[in-house]
């Protein structure tokens, strides 16, 4: 699929202005070992986006008495998951932004293009529902602990979500937004039309993919097949009397089977099964979205918080650092694991989400610093000065001249960071605190090795290797990083 | 300044202490000038004197603390800024009041073009403002400073600019919101000969053209001769002699002032090979040592026991005003005379 490639980055021509970020790029490729290791870790991070394309007991097209239907395609558009929703939602996201960046140039072609029309109206169209869907995902998200926002926040999200009766008026006021969208977008793509510029080589291939992409999406909604129960099209299967089209590895991540509970691998399940009977290849192309999730969601809220508490510290001084650096110092004291676990224990229900919350919460604090000693440095440079006196606010100074100049530590500390949670998440796994038990995780499958090592090899290997692979790529691509960012390495 | 014309900006026995460790620095500790609307006035002062803190003090960019206004009043078109809150100083900042600083290669910010960093000192003042009109008025002004093909140079980063180009995109930046005052804060100090010309130059035509007051900060006297209507001599934190420049040229009354005179090479006399550059002997006394006699007094040839309080600023020759307790023209005697023993210890 469409996952985001290589990004290819022509050597910009003479005269023409590189960016910080672009000389960042450039310096970075020639590190090969890190270059490849961005290029593995990219895989790896479709091989999650994609995983229920890849390994699924649902079809991808099935046909028979009760008609066609797509259940595969119908159910990674509507999956039951949080965090299958979560990663099929990003997904759908990033391949639309994608066709939108090239629908931008086809739209403004010349001679005008007929196709292109049609497509960028329903893709708006398509763009904006997703919108939505993130949107009233957002708010189930946030109503995971009812009762936790009350009030309006409350009133809102039942609007959005609905209640158990009658589709409530929310519903109606998302459409109405939709509308609203549709038409503003619609408006967008007519002034790009009329500025018609060079029509682009890529444009076929994005016509190609945005086509394909669109039939996908409406034919979930419209033939995809109410029916998502995975025995239905086995039994269709063996009967004879339609066609089945699975996927490549045809088991599913929370489907067992009983009959072969802690069995080697074999030609059909080349990974073996597990304790329970799970296909250990599916559990592992569904755990990396366990564990990449942590790590990536982990860190990010390590950087929010971080990076507020840094900056503000760093640039006010005063009682905020005082008061800053003594509930940094707490923080550092305590064991993190230890108080990750304590997170864990109090928590009102054993979640991925609070798994995240816990590794972020305690994984702070380093950010928080280097931001403070960046914006220090920053902080008394001749150009804050020089935008202070062309009279800039400062939260705006903060944002627009102090943090691009003090991130880029922080992000190749926020990278090895990734690969600190996705380890911190595994060592939860295999002490049986991580995921609930159907959800598949890397650090669940070394759990269950752990009752006989040397027999149940299998299940101690593979996501053995799969968890040394993530961190030695994060490491990598955070040194080549660090390298790349460092001016005194530079030609 | 002409009596009766109503000052821009008027600075009232403006005092600046820094609070630190080794004590009180009093590094600006009563000082007054006035400029008028389309007046350029130069600080002139040796380094550590005190000028950087009076310009920052007017635009009140110095951290507090350590900084602190002792007491004072800082009047620009009859409004105190030091009474103003900071969104209300915000808004006097770039509007009213712009900056120019030393260092052109540190004054902009590395990881955005220069086109945004110009367009973006318009929109802080013109909120609401489309950026599509920020960035023409950016390149606009970026013309108007005489840089060669802004549309395309408006799109290159800082470090692509030779230092000269730079100090012009920094007062394109002061430029844009066209404020009524600039101060600059040693404009040309960090550039070659011939660029200093150019840019001396260029705020000459600009100040002509917008009628801008300029406020010029330098150790420089040539600079000062070419650009001032007046000037104000500063010394340890005081303004020790003011005058309309060519008066203070003709005849230097402060010995501090006769000092600097003397201390700048002159065309043509290493030619005769015998005459050294005078050197005022001595250092500034450090900002915490401060007494109150007259500052100058050990480093000053005429310095006696009537030094030891403190004189005040005095009128001598209409707007001439100097602060010695010896002005007179025995002054210029007792230098040539120190230099005829052999110069300076
Ligand atoms: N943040 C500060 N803390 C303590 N003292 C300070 C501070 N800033 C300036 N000073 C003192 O104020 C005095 C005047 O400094 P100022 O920067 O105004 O000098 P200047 O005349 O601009 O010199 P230059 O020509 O080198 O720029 C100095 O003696 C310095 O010690
Ligand atoms: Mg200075």
């Amino acid at each position: 699929m469409s996952a985001p490639a290589a990004p290819p980055a022509p050597a910009a021509a003479p005269g023409v202005s590189k960016g910080y970020w672009q000389l960042t790029w450039i310096q970075f490729r020639k590190r090969k070992d890190a270059y490849a290791g961005l290029f593995l870790l990219l895989l790896l991070f479709s091989m999650a986006l994609t995983a229920p394309l890849l390994a699924n007991n649902l079809p991808w097209y099935a046909s028979g008495p009760e008609g066609v239907s797509f259940p595969l395609v119908r159910d990674f558009f509507f999956p039951l998951d949080h965090l299958d929703r979560f990663y099929n939602l990003l997904f759908v996201t990033l391949v639309l932004l994608g066709g939108a960046a090239g629908l931008g140039t086809a739209v403004r072609a010349k001679p005008p293009l007929g196709a292109a029309w049609l497509l960028a109206g329903l893709f708006a169209a398509v763009l904006v529902d997703q919108l939505a869907e993130m949107l009233i995902f957002l708010a189930y998200m946030v109503r995971l602990s009812p009762g936790a926002f009350p009030g309006l926040l409350g009133w809102i999200t039942g609007l959005v979500q609905g209640g158990q009766g009658p589709e409530p008026a929310g519903i109606w006021a998302v459409r109405l937004a939709e509308l609203g969208a549709i038409g503003f977008a619609l408006r967008k793509i007519f002034q790009l039309y009329r500025q018609a510029q060079a029509l682009g080589t890529r444009t076929l291939w994005v016509f190609a993919g945005v086509t394909l992409f669109l039939l996908l999406f409406f034919v979930s909604r419209t033939v995809g097949g109410r029916n998502v129960m995975p025995d239905r099209y086995r039994e269709l299967k063996a009967s004879g009397q339609g066609t089945v089209l699975m996927p490549l590895i045809p088991y599913g991540a929370k489907e067992p089977d009983s009959a072969r509970t802690d069995h080697p691998p074999t030609a059909g399940h080349p990974l073996g099964c597990d304790n329970n009977g799970f296909d250990v290849l599916t559990r592992i192309i569904h755990g990396s979205r366990i564990s990449l999730a942590v790590g990536f969601l982990a860190v990010g809220l390590a950087l929010c918080i971080g990076i507020l508490v840094g900056s503000m510290s760093g640039y006010f001084g005063g009682w905020f650092d005082l008061l800053s650096g003594r509930l940094i110092e707490v923080f550092v004291c305590f064991p993190s694991f230890f108080l990750i676990l304590t997170i864990i224990a109090v928590a009102p229900r054993r979640s991925i989400f609070w798994v995240m919350f816990a590794i972020g919460l305690t994984g702070w604090t380093g950010i928080a610093r280097l931001i403070r000693g960046e914006v220090l440095k920053v902080r008394q440079l001749d150009y804050i000065q020089a935008a202070k006196a062309i009279g800039m606010k400062n939260s705006r100074i903060i944002v627009r001249h102090i943090l691009p100049n003090a991130l880029a530590p922080v992000l190749v500390a926020a990278t090895f960071g990734v690969a600190g949670a996705i380890l911190s998440e595994t060592g939860l796994g295999f002490l049986g605190l991580g995921v609930e038990p159907p959800t598949p995780s890397w650090g669940e499958l070394l759990n269950q090795a752990r009752q006989d090592p040397v027999r149940l090899w299998w299940l101690m290997l593979y996501p053995g290797l799969m968890i040394f692979m993530s961190v030695t790529l994060m490491n990598l691509v955070g040194e080549g990083l660090r390298d790349a960012m460092d001016p005194r390495l530079r030609k | 300044m002409a009596e009766g014309e109503k000052a821009l900006l008027e600075v009232r026995d403006l005092r600046t202490h820094f609070d630190t460790d080794a004590g009180t620095a009093r590094a600006v500790d009563g000082i007054s000038f006035a400029i008028a609307p389309g007046e350029c006035v130069a600080l002139v002062g040796e380094s550590g004197c005190g000028k950087s803190v009076s310009s920052m003090s007017v635009m009140r960019l110095l951290p507090s603390p350590p900084a602190r206004v002792a007491s004072g009043q800082i009047l620009f078109e009859g409004r105190d800024l030091l009474g103003l809150s900071n969104a209300e100083m915000c808004a006097v900042r770039g509007k009213d009041i712009a900056m120019i600083f030393q260092e052109p290669q540190s004054a902009l910010n590395p990881v955005f073009t220069i086109g945004d960093q110009v367009a973006e000192a318009y929109q802080i003042h013109h909120a609401g403002s489309r950026p599509r009109e920020a960035w023409e008025k950016a390149v606009a002004a970026l013309r108007s400073v005489g840089i060669p093909d802004p549309e395309s140079r408006a799109k290159d980063y800082p470090h692509q600019l030779s230092g000269g180009m730079k100090q012009r995109v920094c007062i394109a930046m002061a430029l844009i919101c066209s404020p009524k005052l600039i101060i600059a804060d040693e404009p040309t100090t960090a550039l070659d000969v011939t660029i200093q010309a150019q840019i001396l130059d260029l705020l000459r035509t600009l100040r002509k053209e917008h009628n801008l007051s300029l406020l010029l900060i330098t150790h420089d006297l040539g600079v000062v001769a070419e650009m001032a209507d007046r000037v104000c001599v500063m010394y340890a934190g005081k303004i020790v002699e003011t005058a309309p420049t060519r008066e203070l040229f003709a005849k230097p009354l402060h010995p501090y002032t006769q000092g600097l005179m003397r201390a700048r090479p002159e065309p043509g006399s290493s030619r005769h090979g015998r005459k050294r550059l005078a050197v005022i002997p001595g250092l500034v006394p450090a900002a915490t040592q401060f007494k109150d006699d007259c500052r100058f007094r050990t480093r000053c040839p005429l310095a006696d026991e009537k030094c030891g309080s403190e004189p005040a600023l005095q009128a001598y020759d209409g707007e001439h005003c100097a602060a010695c307790w010896h002005t007179s023209a025995a002054g210029v005697q007792a230098w040539d005379a120190r230099d005829a023993k052999g110069g300076p210890a």
